[in-house]
């Protein structure tokens, strides 16, 4: 097989797991956190954003149990091994101690679960006890209790920063689900689920032990535009998915039977793609879970992650910026050159591997966090059928450029007509529900027609057309507000961040990475943490994030960043608005719009001449059909491509039937364009003229039949269309003109003589043009 | 005009000069003559006629003559080949007239169009060459006595089915016109049925062509002007002759078949083919082919007619023709194409076209009504000469009867388009410009006339269009003519650019 991998490691964040006394992957926040002599240095996994805060009381500390910073950074909690108090440390302040553990609770054996922030100020205790939603008073230098939870014994939970849940595993046999949804000034409880099984504490094993383990296969991601609670469990000697659905009022449930027979696997999710790792046979499955039963893309082969190797050189010293920097560079070299002797291949699949949602990974003995990443075209190719291969790339986020590869190479290998016209029905009816867009586009470049008949018909089409299109946006809305998860972040339309930063986005950071161009990274994403942020919590104070990163530098240099920041900030905004909405549907699909189809299949093929022209005008004319038929009104340029095809085929006749059948619209461009194409195909003037004529193109016309010299043609036109009285001076000169140079008297004369009242008025030129008369009479004597 | 008696044909005839060569070997310039009954004499006089006549017209003018008025009867003259001449004699429609207590027939001599004739002529050749190429090729391939026989196989039965009777629209105006009625099909439609085409062809690499007709209109075709046309002109004329629409009673009753003459013979029969596919045609069964794998009497049998589609285009096609209730698709196949002979194919394309046609073909007739409402106001005849569209707008309601206005419209029609080839063609180069103005201005393009029942015909030509208007106004005088003239213009062709 050409592709053996599926699946590899990318985009790796070194560290030396030996230098520290305390790390961990916060993938709430995205950090990774490194603990050592009292400092907590945090680097953003994307925009290696470096961040520290150091806190001389911990200088010695040895027993961390728990770390958790604040998403503005500006305040961290710690617990400690064996110990019920909570450590509380203000970035401006002193620290703080809270004892979580109620006095009456000492004897039963309380533990700790979990600290989770919600906001840069809220947070939540989890303990095998109770939830507890604190807050942290900044100008009391305390801590308060908003609402504690009594649910029974909590055995686990799993917590999604992104959409601020919590599921708590309660009850007696650890089935039972309680689920929050904590919003700015609500907390949502959502409906009450059983999980399908789950194993019972054995007699040797601790608390903790057993609720890690409850918690470990159990986490809240985000498919295609829905929340689910993904739970993975040993059934019947198999590894079975069960996915819930998270829905305000109900909870659906789904099952995936996957292929893996071990009790030892992860769960990651790519790209709306469920990733099965069989961490013992050390494969990963990728299932599908839109794709139907049948579907060749449901799951692909058990496939190994690509083999991972890391340069000893590039581990990260994080006391010194200019080995950050040396990093950076050679982290370049040693992609480019992977063969280097410094290379140190990684042992995939290890059993210390922590894999976090959605699909981080972190290595604690080689010291690097990873993500996920799927090799599309490689998992593309591997699926035979060509209409589930297509399905499936449209589903993905990244594609659009191998899904343009397939349809391309499909093309050129003459696939069957009736399989491309079933491809672009389907990306068609994706791409229906953003064309109004483009329709607004199309209606600045290109004047609405004019006839009687499409006045008649295709305006009122057209409104409904986009009143069908707004109507359908807000259906799309209601269907968010009603059916999906209680998703915080689904706040505007289409707008949807999708999940995390998108790959190519993510290697552009990488880039600036190597380049350590700090500032500038920690600006875009400062921009888009406060975009993020103002949803959930209105009161963080930007300047405040600023302070924390550049504490001790002076007060001019914080102008100047201020300065640039704001600068960058409009330069974020105009980028917005350039790009206009992202061309996603709110199901996550790819969006192939017509000029995708022109400029990357169509054109490209046209002009190379990779397939006979019959069959691309075949294909062409299907993707039009396609197009029409879903009401999207068919841009301009591909209606010229099609003439241009036909008139390279000599079936003219062709072009005046989509002309006469008013697949062609009538627009000025095209009508100029048959004006062109006289010399070859002489009746295309006919259709221009037709088409100016519609559309009240006078000037257009007498141009067009002076640029033919058909002088007398252009009389009887003004004579005709009663215009005589209305041109300008330098038309009837232009047109006096043209008949001179035909070099006949009696054309000339003809002209001078139907435009003489127009002429008298102006002496000069009455007298320039009899003298020309004159000449030209002589002339012709002669002859 | 109630006693007229139509005009009626009186003889048809094809020689080449050339084939005798001394007075004893005149009958051999004969090659074929109709009726057989005519004496010998008889067929050398008309032969000696129109030789003499093209001869002698050549004196006056570099174009031979076409044709020759007589008080009974009509003569034109065609020669599509070098020396191959066609002449066809009409005879004129005629009254009787009392002259004491006699009673005698007095000749419309001027009734008949020669426009309309010379159609019919042209016609005729096009369809012979389409089956049988031309007459020299024959000649070359086999002999004068080759041509003979085929000529006498193919023109009776080809003139049996021409209607000379000069009372319709169609046989008349439309003929000399040359046109194509088109079907008005809307843009969705017509992208799904240039879709089937294409399908099609990708899934049938040997079909290289195709063609859609809805009853006697066409839909659609993969052709160039002129071969559409000759095409559409077989299918109308020929095929679909005797062809009823849906919306008469009779459809669906089952015809009595026409038997077949020497059904097992191996040599094409152009008469058979068309008799067979005329039967077809008028089988009760939805969907089935006219011509491929055809169903006779409960055995399949395949009969694939070749055809060659215009003179301008040498390639030799194989017809199959299939038909799905009102509907009638042509796809011509490569000459030779493999599989053809086998049931398998037919079953194949039969699988792939049938549920769209279906589907189509109910389309087409759920609007066909709806599209018939429009246009009412107005009595016309539309062509086109781009794409040799015509059209026909009658009012149902109208006040005049067609048979009165029939020789009125042939009159004006026949005026109007004589002189349409003496046009220049250079007319892009600026000299020949003014001599093109001075010639339309010579060359009558609107002829108003009014007939003694007071029906008013408009008949008006520019370089592409050519239209026909009949009011019925009463009591109207040239000046009202002219304002309703400009309301039709204004409402139906305001959209075109008129030169």
């Amino acid at each position: 097989m050409q592709f053996r991998y599926y699946v590899e490691l990318f985009s790796p964040l070194y560290f030396n797991p030996k230098k520290y006394q305390f790390f961990k992957f916060d993938n709430s926040i995205e950090d990774l956190i490194l603990f050592q002599k009292g400092r907590i240095q945090g680097i953003n996994f994307y925009s290696n954003i470096h961040s520290s805060l150091k806190i001389p009381d911990l200088a010695n500390e040895t027993q961390i149990q728990e770390l958790e910073i604040s998403p503005n950074k500006n305040y961290v909690i710690i617990s400690r091994k064996e110990n019920s108090i909570i450590e509380i440390f203000f970035r401006f302040n002193k620290p703080l101690k809270y004892e979580y553990q109620p006095k009456k609770m000492k004897k039963i054996g309380f533990t700790l679960l979990g600290i989770k922030w919600l906001d840069n100020l809220n947070f939540l205790l989890i303990s095998n006890f109770r939830l507890e939603h604190m807050q942290v008073l900044t100008n009391k230098n305390g801590v308060k209790r908003i609402k504690s939870y009594n649910l029974g014994k909590i055995h686990g939970f799993t917590f999604s920063f992104e959409n601020r849940i919590i599921i708590l595993i309660t009850g007696k046999n650890a089935t039972t689900t309680n689920a929050f949804q904590f919003r700015p000034k609500q907390t949502i409880k959502l409906p009450i689920f059983e999980l399908k099984y789950s194993r019972l504490k054995e007699p040797n094993e601790t608390e903790r032990n057993y609720c890690l383990e409850m918690n470990k296969n159990l986490m809240i991601v985000q498919i295609y535009r829905n929340l689910y609670c993904v739970q993975l469990i040993q059934e019947d000697k198999k590894v079975k998915i069960y996915l819930y659905q998270l829905n305000k009022e109900s909870i659906s449930t789904c099952s995936i039977e996957t292929m893996i027979p071990r009790n030892k696997f992860a769960l990651s999710v790519v790209d709306s793609l469920l990733l099965v790792h069989d961490m013992e046979l050390k494969v990963t499955m990728i299932y599908d879970i839109r794709a139907s039963d049948d579907d060749e893309a449901k799951i692909t082969s058990p496939l190994s992650i690509k083999p991972f190797s890391i340069n000893e050189k590039r581990l990260i010293d994080n006391k010194s910026k200019k080995s950050l920097k040396n990093n950076g560079k050679s982290e370049k070299k040693t992609v480019k050159n992977e063969n280097n002797q410094n290379n140190q291949k990684i042992e995939l699949y290890k059993d210390q591997w922590v894999h976090l949602p959605p699909n981080f990974v972190l290595d604690p003995v080689d010291g690097f966090v990873c993500i996920y990443k799927l090799d599309l075209y490689s998992i593309a190719v591997s699926i035979t059928n060509q209409l589930s291969r297509v399905q499936f790339l449209l589903r993905r986020s990244n594609s659009k450029s191998i899904l343009i590869k397939f349809i391309k190479t499909m093309i050129i290998e003459n696939e069957k007509i009736s399989l491309l016209s079933y491809l672009f029905d389907v990306i068609n009816n994706i791409y229906n529900t953003v064309s109004y867009l483009e329709n607004s586009k199309d209606t600045q470049t290109e004047k609405p027609v004019i006839t009687i008949q499409n006045d008649m018909i295709l305006s009122p089409k057209r409104k409904r057309k986009i009143k069908r299109s707004r109507s359908f946006e807000k259906k799309i809305e209601n269907n968010k507000n009603q059916s999906t998860a209680p998703n915080i972040k689904r706040i505007g339309s289409v707008f949807v961040k999708g999940p995390k930063l998108p790959l190519e986005k993510l290697s552009k950071l990488k880039d600036l990475r190597n380049i350590n161009k700090e500032k500038l990274v920690k600006k875009t994403k400062q921009n888009e943490n406060r975009k993020q942020n103002q949803e959930i919590d209105l009161d963080i104070n930007l300047d405040e994030i600023n302070v924390f990163d550049e504490y001790e530098k002076d007060k001019n240099q914080k102008n100047q960043n201020q300065k640039n920041q704001k600068n960058q900030k409009k330069k974020n905004q105009n980028k917005k608005k350039r790009n206009g909405l992202p061309k996603t549907n709110p199901d996550g699909y790819v969006v192939l719009p017509q000029s995708d189809f022109y400029n990357n299949i169509f054109f490209p093929l046209f002009k190379r001449k990779a397939v006979e022209y019959e069959f691309l005008e075949s294909v062409l004319t299907e993707y039009i059909r396609s197009l029409n038929e879903l009401n999207i009104p068919v841009q301009v340029f591909l209606f010229s491509f099609l003439i241009e095809i036909l008139l390279q085929q000599k079936k003219y006749s062709q072009i005046y039937h989509l002309v006469q059948y008013k697949v062609i619209p009538n627009t000025e461009s095209l009508a100029l364009q048959f004006a062109g194409v006289f010399s070859s195909y002489p009746q295309a003037l006919c259709l221009a003229l037709d088409g100016l004529k519609m559309r009240k193109e006078s000037d257009l016309i007498i141009q067009i039949l002076l640029s033919k010299r058909r002088v007398m043609q252009t009389l009887k036109f003004i004579h005709h269309e009663k215009l005589k009285n209305k041109l300008s001076l330098m038309t009837i000169q232009t047109i006096l003109e043209f008949a001179y140079f035909a070099q006949d008297p009696l054309i000339f004369f003809t002209a001078w003589n139907f435009f003489q009242d127009q002429l008298k008025d102006n002496e000069d030129l009455w007298k320039d043009y009899q003298k020309k008369n004159e000449l030209l009479i002589e002339k012709w004597n002669q002859k | 005009m109630q006693d007229l008696n139509l005009s009626k044909f009186h003889s048809f005839f094809i020689y080449n000069s050339t084939f005798s060569k001394s007075e004893e070997t005149e009958t051999d310039k004969i090659i074929f003559y109709y009726p057989e009954t005519t004496t010998l004499k008889e067929q050398l006089q008309n032969v000696g006629l129109i030789e003499a006549l093209t001869a002698y017209s050549l004196s006056f003018s570099n174009k031979k003559c076409n044709s020759l008025h007589l008080e009974k009867n009509r003569y034109v003259f065609f020669e599509p080949e070098k020396d191959y001449w066609l002449v066809l004699i009409i005879s004129n429609p005629f009254t009787y007239k009392m002259k004491g207590n006699e009673k005698i027939q007095k000749f419309k001599f001027n009734l008949l169009s020669d426009q309309t004739l010379l159609q019919i002529l042209k016609n005729s050749y096009r369809i012979f060459y389409m089956f049988y190429q031309t007459f020299n090729d024959l000649v070359q391939k086999n002999s004068v006595l080759y041509l003979k026989s085929i000529l006498a196989q193919f023109f009776p039965f080809y003139l049996s089915n021409i209607d000379f009777s000069y009372s319709s629209i169609e046989n008349t105006v439309w003929t000399a016109l040359d046109g194509i009625q088109f079907c008005s099909v809307h843009k969705n439609l017509y992208l799904r049925i240039k879709c089937l085409m294409n399908q099609v062809k990708s899934n049938f690499p040997y079909v290289k062509n195709s063609m859609l007709l809805f009853e006697k209109n066409l839909v659609w075709s993969s052709f160039e002007t002129e071969e559409t046309r000759n095409l559409y002109h077989f299918m109308c004329s020929q095929v679909l002759g005797q062809y009823k629409s849906t919306k008469s009673k009779e459809f669906g009753k089952e015809k009595p078949t026409v038997k077949l003459e020497n059904k097992e013979s191996t040599v094409f029969s152009y008469q058979n083919l068309i008799l067979g596919i005329q039967n077809l045609v008028a089988d009760i069964k939805e969907e089935h082919f006219l011509t491929g794998a055809t169903l006779i009497e409960n055995k399949v049998v395949i009969k694939i007619p070749t055809i060659f589609v215009s003179e301008s285009n040498t390639q030799k096609y194989q017809l199959i023709i299939y038909k799905s209730r009102n509907l009638f698709l042509l796809l011509f196949l490569e000459n030779e194409a493999p599989n053809l002979n086998e049931i398998s194919f037919y079953q194949k394309l039969s699988t792939l076209i049938r549920k769209e046609m279906q589907s189509i073909c109910e389309l087409l007739n759920n609007g066909q009504d709806e599209d018939e409402k429009i246009d009412q106001v107005f009595n016309y005849i539309y062509f086109n000469s781009i794409n040799l569209s015509v059209k026909q707008c009658l009012n149902e309601k109208r006040n005049f009867s067609l048979t009165d206005v029939i020789p009125q419209l042939v009159a004006v029609s026949d005026e109007l388009l004589r002189k349409k080839s003496q046009i220049p063609d250079e007319i892009d180069n600026p000299k020949t410009q003014y001599l093109r103005f001075i010639i339309e201005r010579e060359i009558p393009f609107e002829i108003i006339s009014q007939s003694k029942k007071s029906v008013w015909i408009v008949g008006k030509k520019t370089s592409n269009h050519v239209f026909f208007l009949i009011f019925d106004q009463k009591n109207v005088n040239l000046n009202s003519i002219e304002e309703e003239m400009e309301k039709f213009s204004s409402a139906l062709f305001k959209d075109y650019f008129f030169d």
